[in-house]
């Protein structure tokens, strides 16, 4: 992808700056060519010697090391998986264990197969607090494995950067040794035990059974649960013993692994997933509840977007080589001729503009190294958003570090600009995945200043250029609602709220009903839960009381905190009332005419279930719109299992399911039959045991 | 070499199948997909058994599939048996899917391949093998087969002396045929009817079989916790002495019963230096099984306990 515009501009920026600040002639005959291969590994083999100099020294003058280090050093290949497969965090550690694999199999390392793996594990174990002494018997695992015909044939086509996924398993990102964790031996016991095509690993973790506490009634939690087993493998008395999230997925994604995959662990808020590439490029999220997740294993960033990044920044290979050429050579020239270097690492953007962490590394640069005027921080933060709109995390994430000295330079009146400039680049962008698109709103806020009539002001010409985006339309207004929608600003909120609307009757009831109305639905058509929350309580002024009552199940209301969404709306529909439907409180919802209408409740937990409630809006005269009522349960909301049917007009309808839907997510309230009608209900409420 | 026990295994599987060849007449029939399995075993009380593999991406399965393609095999594991090949493919053809849409009622818990699965002319999953490690440790994929046969037999043996008795001596005979097959009701219970029948004809459980696929380990320790925050830890005991009472329960349902007495007995602040005596009652049921081995565990971390706290005193 060319952003031509915006890096020119920050290429224009670079060079008024190398015009200004430098030697212009050696500005002008500096080649900013693209480096021709061999330049390119020449660079490489300079970047190296820089980076681990001593340790190169070291090395090349013991007897030991000296032949592998002249080979390395003379082969292109395997000087592009050492410096082309990611962020080289400790160079003379990974050149250690490199050397330690080398010693022990130099014969199987004249295979490609073998070359890579062998430079994933010296990326990978170069990391901090992990045993650089390990890393041989982790090679021979793999090694081993694939010679015996034992790992997935994916692994064979894997390059260096894609193994460091593979050959990374452990606990939370971390090494774990045999025996008390995931080491060596349960990889061995996954390899062995849990061999599944790549799709099914991303369920893999349910052959663990979800228990808080063991056998003898020790929880997971304390020191005793697992002990007792210690005559097994870990990865086996997981599978016996049971466990919860973090077991679960540390199974899942460990046997993955074991069996030559990628795959990573990942925190998300009070629970753990994991995630499996079934494909390249194709990263699926397992056990996962929410987009809020921390990656355990990366090559960068810790979050879902720069996972999605990695794939299309390391995947493209020809480019990736190209821009990190530039990027030696702008790091070679930092101390000794700063305008170069500019000029270098403009030339790696422009080649690859969606590398995230040569972007931080330039910014890094200017920031240190620079002093840039109010426009080239607007041209930059142009630049940035141009580049990455379709991923707005890593955008952001980028703007963000720049917030400061761009505040500092620019006068207030362009301040506004700066951020509307990146609400505008990503508007029509859904982006890889929902992000702390609120938290970006709440960092705006705090640079533009504490006055609250102009951070309304500022909220209101977000919402104008949001209104039209169908992801980041809903999370605006909640956040304005969460930040203005209660004490003094109120007023104000749903003023603006009326004019962006042109609600009628701005201010008055209706009129914000008008306004949320379209909001809510919009957060349920992205499936956004914490929009669709925040909406939901913003409505509960508006909210009828008195809903009948209903006797729940067993467990806890596992539909709190959820996310519904119809197949359809009308004008008799009320979309504040839908929050409510999920709640004891009651709520509605009404559908449009329709074939087979229904409505989809997203869980607030993952369960499993005792029993579920579905309430009528009616069971009078137009009863018959709920009926043939059938309500189905789904893990992963594709698959459904029909779990209740019912031609009953007089509800509500209880179902217990006790032992009979085990871990559902979402949860289906239809019609079936095929009229063209409307369907109403005033709940859906699902009890049972939380499963995270 | 990680294959060699596995080539070994297949010679001689080799060998069993050419001295079965020379042995049977009959023969089990293959059948291109479980669906129509399904239909044929309905009507000719056939069972039905899946070999399921991964021919583009799991070469552990491709080895076994070999003994399981002979034409042998077929004579091997004798009539009434139809044999289907569930291949579950990485990359699946138009028709492979198609294929895959047929095989949809074969979604018994398999959690390695390859692996080999018994069920009924009803469906039922009988028992299955799962990994080659599975498999290898059944002596082989032939072995296996003729293993699981041997339990849809034995089951149907009790099944049907239970059509002509009554009582507890009818839920004894169907509680039998369970026993047989080792999963308990099974995946998704689809036992349950089974224990209905037993139940009717036994209502007060007098065979205790009742029971015993009644019972599970983690009701019994969540009611351990239960009872233990409400206090009412005589109450939960006196559970546990029914539960104990039952002749019908598994070694190893008697250990995790012991074991969550233990779970009550940590609880329970006058009944603490009875736990060990119950360990030792774990263990001793069945000192080589795992439970065995993890009560054995279990005391020396309380006698590492008992240490540490006498060192602090």
């Amino acid at each position: 992808m060319k952003i031509s515009i915006g890096l020119s501009q920050f290429r224009r920026v670079l060079c008024i700056l190398v015009f200004a600040c430098g030697p212009v002639g050696a500005a002008v005959s500096w080649n900013v060519q693209l480096p021709a291969a061999n330049e390119g590994y020449s660079l490489a083999v300079d970047e190296l010697r820089r980076v681990a100099g001593p340790a190169l020294a070291k090395m090349s003058s013991s007897a030991e090391t000296r032949w592998f280090i002249q080979d390395l050093l003379a082969s292109r290949e395997r000087m592009a998986d050492l410096m082309l497969s990611g962020p080289l965090l400790d160079a003379p550690k990974s050149l250690r264990i490199l050397a330690a694999i080398w010693r022990e199999d130099p014969k199987g390392l004249a295979s490609r197969h073998e070359q890579t793996t062998a430079a994933a594990l010296a990326l990978m174990f170069a990391k901090d607090q992990w045993p650089e002494d390990k890393a041989v018997n982790r090679y021979k695992f793999y090694r081993d494995s694939r010679l015996a015909g034992q790992l997935h044939p994916q692994f064979d086509s894997l390059e260096t950067w894609e193994k460091c996924f593979v050959v990374s398993g452990g606990q939370n990102g971390g090494w774990s040794d045999h025996g008390g964790a995931w080491g060596d031996d349960s990889l061995v016991w996954l390899r062995d035990h849990v061999k599944l095509t790549a799709l099914e690993y991303t369920d893999a973790c349910w052959q663990v059974p979800y228990k808080l506490h063991n056998l003898f009634g020790d929880s997971i939690h304390g020191a005793n649960y697992y002990a007792p087993f210690s005559h097994l493998i870990h990865a086996e008395r997981v599978r016996k013993v049971g466990g919860v999230c973090g077991s679960l997925s540390h199974y899942g994604a460990n046997a993955a692994r074991a069996n030559g995959l990628p795959a990573l662990t990942m925190g998300e808020p009070g629970h753990c997933a994991y995630a499996v590439r079934i494909a390249r490029g194709d990263w699926k999220p397992a056990y996962s509840l929410t987009w809020e997740r921390g990656l355990h294993t990366s090559l960068w960033g810790k979050t879902w977007t720069q996972l999605v990044l990695q794939e299309k920044v390391l995947g493209d290979r020809e480019a990736y080589a190209t821009c990190m050429s530039q990027v030696w050579r702008a790091r070679g020239l930092v101390e000794r001729n700063p305008e170069l270097a500019e000029l270098a690492y403009a030339a790696a953007l422009e080649t690859q503009p969606l590398n995230f962490p040569v972007w931080a590394e330039s910014i890094e640069f200017l920031k240190n190294s620079r002093k840039l005027s109010a426009e080239s921080w607007e041209t930059i933060g142009r630049s940035i958003s141009n580049a990455l709109a379709a991923y707005p995390e890593s955008a952001w994430e980028l703007l963000s570090s720049i917030r400061e000295p761009a505040m500092r330079e620019l006068a207030p009146e362009r301040r506004e600009k700066f951020f509307l400039n990146f609400h505008e680049s990503i508007a029509e962008q859904d982006g890889p995945v929902m992000w702390a698109y609120d938290k970006a709103l709440d960092e705006q806020a705090a640079a533009l200043g504490d006055d609250s009539s102009k951070l309304i002001d500022f909220f209101e010409k977000v919402l104008v250029v949001q209104s039209t985006s169908k992801l980041w339309f809903a999370p605006t207004i909640a956040w304005g609602q969460k930040r203005f929608g209660e004490g003094v600003d109120t007023a104000d909120f749903f003023a603006v709220l009326g004019r962006v609307f042109s609600a009628s009757s701005g201010g008055n009831e209706e009129g914000i009903k008008a306004a949320l109305g379209p909001a809510v639905i919009a957060a349920e058509l992205a499936g956004n839960v914490e929009a669709f929350q925040s909406l939901g309580r913003a409505g509960a002024a508006f909210r009828k009381q008195g809903g009948e009552e209903i006797k729940g199940f067993p467990g806890i209301l596992l539909s709190s905190g959820g996310l519904l969404r119809t197949s359809s709306t009308c004008q008799y529909d009320s979309p504040v009332q839908h929050w409510g439907v999920l709640e004891e409180v009651g709520g509605s919802f009404h559908t449009d005419r329709q074939v087979r209408p229904n409505a989809v409740v997203r869980l607030g937990k993952l369960g499993d279930l005792s029993g579920i409630v579905i309430g009528g809006t009616d069971y009078g005269q137009n009863s018959g719109r709920q009926i043939p009522l059938k309500v189905s349960v789904s893990e992963d909301g594709k698959t459904w299992d029909e779990v209740f049917r019912s031609i009953d007009p007089r509800g509500p309808w209880r179902i217990p399911l006790a032992g009979k839907a085990t871990r559902v997510l979402y949860v289906k309230a239809e019609r079936d039959d095929d009229r063209n009608e409307f369907f109403h209900l005033a709940g859906i409420r699902v009890y049972g045991r939380k499963l995270q | 070499m990680i294959f060699d026990p596995l080539l070994t295994m297949i010679r001689s599987t080799f060998h069993v199948l050419c001295i079965a060849a020379l042995a049977a007449t009959a023969h089990a029939q293959r059948v291109s997909d479980f669906g129509s399995a399904l239909d044929r075993a309905k009507s000719s009380k056939a069972v039905v058994a899946v070999f399921v593999r991964g021919s583009d991406w799991n070469r552990p399965g491709e080895i076994l599939a070999k003994t399981w393609n002979d034409p042998r095999f077929l004579t091997s594991v004798g009539a009434g048996v139809l044999l289907v090949d569930l291949d579950r493919k990485e990359s699946p053809t138009e028709a492979d899917k198609a294929l895959a849409k047929r095989n949809e009622a074969a979604n018994f818990p398999i959690r390695s391949i390859p692996a080999i699965a018994l069920c009924d002319s009803e469906g039922r999953l009988i028992g299955s093998y799962s990994g080659s490690a599975e498999i290898a440790a059944a002596g082989g994929i032939l072995p296996a087969a003729k293993k699981l046969l041997l339990v849809v037999r034995e089951r149907d043996e009790f099944w049907r002396s239970a059509k002509g008795s009554s009582g507890m001596m009818k839920a004894g005979r169907l509680g039998q045929g369970l026993d047989c097959m080792d999963i308990g009701l099974g995946p998704k219970d689809i036992y349950r009817p089974i224990l209905e029948e037993m139940q009717k004809a036994d209502p007060d459980d007098k065979s205790g079989y009742i029971g015993k696929y009644m019972f599970s380990a983690e009701k019994l320790v969540d009611l351990a916790i239960d009872k233990a925050e409400k206090k009412q830890f005589a109450e939960a005991d006196l559970e546990f002495d029914r539960w104990d009472k039952n002749p019908r329960l598994s070694p190893k349902q008697r250990q995790q019963l012991q074991a969550a007495r233990f779970a009550l007995y940590q609880r329970w602040p006058e009944k603490k230096r009875e736990i060990e005596p119950l360990l030792e009652k774990m263990r001793d049921i069945d000192p080589d099984s795992e439970l065995g081995q993890a009560a054995v565990n279990y005391l020396k971390i309380q006698a590492q306990k008992r240490r540490q706290a006498d060192s602090g005193a």
